[in-house]
């Protein structure tokens, strides 16, 4: 974050959201089961031809049999340098930047699993309205030697 | 809901002295608890003395021998940390391998105490949701657990729709385990061909498959001292070997089933529970499982080197063991036979 921090110099909050997102989360044998969570993010400007962004997510799932449980939850930030081109109607953005993924998971105890990782995004941004913006997403990330993928869809507001 | 672990950077955990697992409690029910699984000497890939999981892959058909063929998948990354000795699954699909290790460990070691022969089974291939060749289980992902005789591969679906996984019922997984080792114990080569190939008649084919599916379930049975082992998972009352089932009480026997069709299979469940039957009854009169599994295995060991192969010649072979071994049994055995094959088979050793 440093290093992203010193790219970017100077930085500025320009919009800041949150989406409704599903995380698919790689699993023991490679399924991807979904996590439904949030993802909140705020983008800065910078003075270069980049932005960076701050993105936190969260996502939980739940699976029973018997009287066993297992809660599963998946918060990750990330800092990413974005990009975006369009029009007024739409922007396309593309980010790229690291990530930490804290996995809890367990049946009697409860574990955290710290992995570092990379992530990159695609999304589409649809102004709506004077200081709001429609956000779809879709992005990929890696944890450890595993990868999970997210989408979502959300509301930013411009600050 | 602590202690807390922090685990960081590590992505394979390393082993531990005990791992989370569904066990069998001994009265049919199952509880999540730590259990020793010795076998399990890299549980990142789930790979040890038993065999080696993968992802993925394909099981499918050789059209040209008939043989069916295992292309393995990617190796498994475990989902768990090792927290106080013991391996905490952090998914489902983590604890149900776990369990599904822990079943075949249980498999062999009984089968050991019982000098039952199961050959090379051991290390077997484990293929987790492999792609495979029947459209119906690709279309529609169950939970499910099989056995593909001649690749030595086991099967696991662990999608997760019952209420006990079939990979981690113990009953289960010693009835397919059971599969393996009919195979073995008929073909005499745990890679080898089928005792029967397809171009043998159907009244063979279709009674091998049923005595194979009877035979399994004597596994999952006597190994469990429970007659309804697959009942914690799939509500199935026609599979419980303590019911009134009879030979002349199945729809179709081998052979009968002549005319549906290029998509006609025989159910060969039916028959085989009728065979399993019979065997419960021999474990109820002794009141030894153990022992009378090993009378089942070497029937078939028996059955399958005698020049007929017609399935109920498996009946002849088992009095034939038991009245060798424990002659005070033999009429129990054959009261259970006339009982259940009556107007279907008639044993000529019995009185």
């Amino acid at each position: 974050m440093l290093l992203l921090a010193a790219l970017a110099g100077p930085a500025l909050a320009t919009d800041a959201g949150a989406s409704l997102s599903l995380i698919g989360v790689r699993s023991s044998s490679g399924h991807r089961p979904l996590h439904r969570g949030l993802i909140g993010w705020a983008r800065f400007s910078t003075d270069r031809s980049f932005d960076v962004e701050a993105e936190l997510a969260w996502g939980t799932a739940r699976e029973d049999f018997l009287d066993v449980r297992i809660r599963t939850h998946l918060v990750r930030p990330a800092v990413s340098l974005s990009w975006s081109t369009g029009t007024r109607r739409a922007q396309v953005l593309g980010s790229a930047g690291v990530c930490l993924s804290l996995y809890t998971g367990g049946l009697d105890t409860l574990v955290v699993q710290a992995r570092p990782g990379l992530k990159a995004r695609i999304g589409v941004d649809v102004p709506v309205g004077e200081a709001w913006t429609l956000r779809w997403h879709f992005g990929l990330a890696s944890r450890g030697l595993t990868a999970d993928a997210e989408t979502g869809l959300g509301l930013g507001r411009s600050l | 809901m602590s202690p807390l672990l922090l685990t960081l950077l590590a992505c394979d955990p390393g082993t531990a002295g005990r791992y989370q697992a569904f066990v069998h409690q001994g009265d049919g029910d199952f509880a999540a608890e730590p259990r020793a699984i010795s076998a399990l000497s890299d549980p990142y890939r789930l790979d040890g003395e038993l065999g080696t999981g993968r992802a993925g892959g394909t099981v499918g058909i050789d059209w040209s021998s008939g043989r069916a063929i295992y292309d393995e998948g990617k190796p498994l990354t475990v989902n768990y940390a090792v927290q106080d000795d013991v391996g905490e699954p952090l998914d489902m699909e983590a604890l149900i391998l776990f369990s599904l290790y822990g079943n075949l460990q249980d498999a062999r070691d009984r089968l050991g105490d019982l000098d039952i022969d199961i050959g090379e089974l051991f290390p077997m291939n484990i293929a987790v949701s492999p792609a495979l060749p029947d459209p119906t289980m690709g279309a529609f992902p169950a939970d499910n657990e099989a056995y593909v005789p001649g690749t030595n591969t086991m099967i696991v679906l662990p999608d997760l729709t019952s209420e006990l996984p079939l990979a981690a019922n113990t009953g289960v997984v010693f009835h397919e385990f059971g599969h393996g080792l009919f195979h073995y114990l008929t073909s005499g080569d745990v890679y080898g061909d089928r005792l029967l190939d397809l171009d043998q008649p159907a009244e063979l084919t279709d009674g091998a498959g049923s005595l194979d599916e009877g035979f399994a379930d004597m596994l999952g049975t006597l190994l469990t001292d429970d007659p309804a082992f697959i009942s914690r998972s799939i509500v199935l009352p026609e599979r419980d070997v303590t019911g009134d089932h009879t030979a002349a009480g199945v729809e179709v026997l081998p052979g009968e089933f002549t005319d549906g069709g290029v998509l006609a299979t025989y159910d060969p469940y039916p028959l085989g529970t009728v065979f399993a039957s019979v065997s419960w009854d021999l474990r109820i009169a002794s009141d030894d499982p153990g022992r009378t599994l090993q009378w089942d295995a070497e029937a078939v060991q028996d059955w399958a080197v005698g020049e007929d192969l017609t399935v109920y010649r498996w009946l002849d072979a088992l009095v034939a063991v038991v009245a060798r071994d424990s002659p005070s049994l033999e009429d129990d055995l054959c009261r259970s036979i006339e009982t259940r094959f009556a107007d279907v088979w008639v044993v000529e050793q019995c009185p």
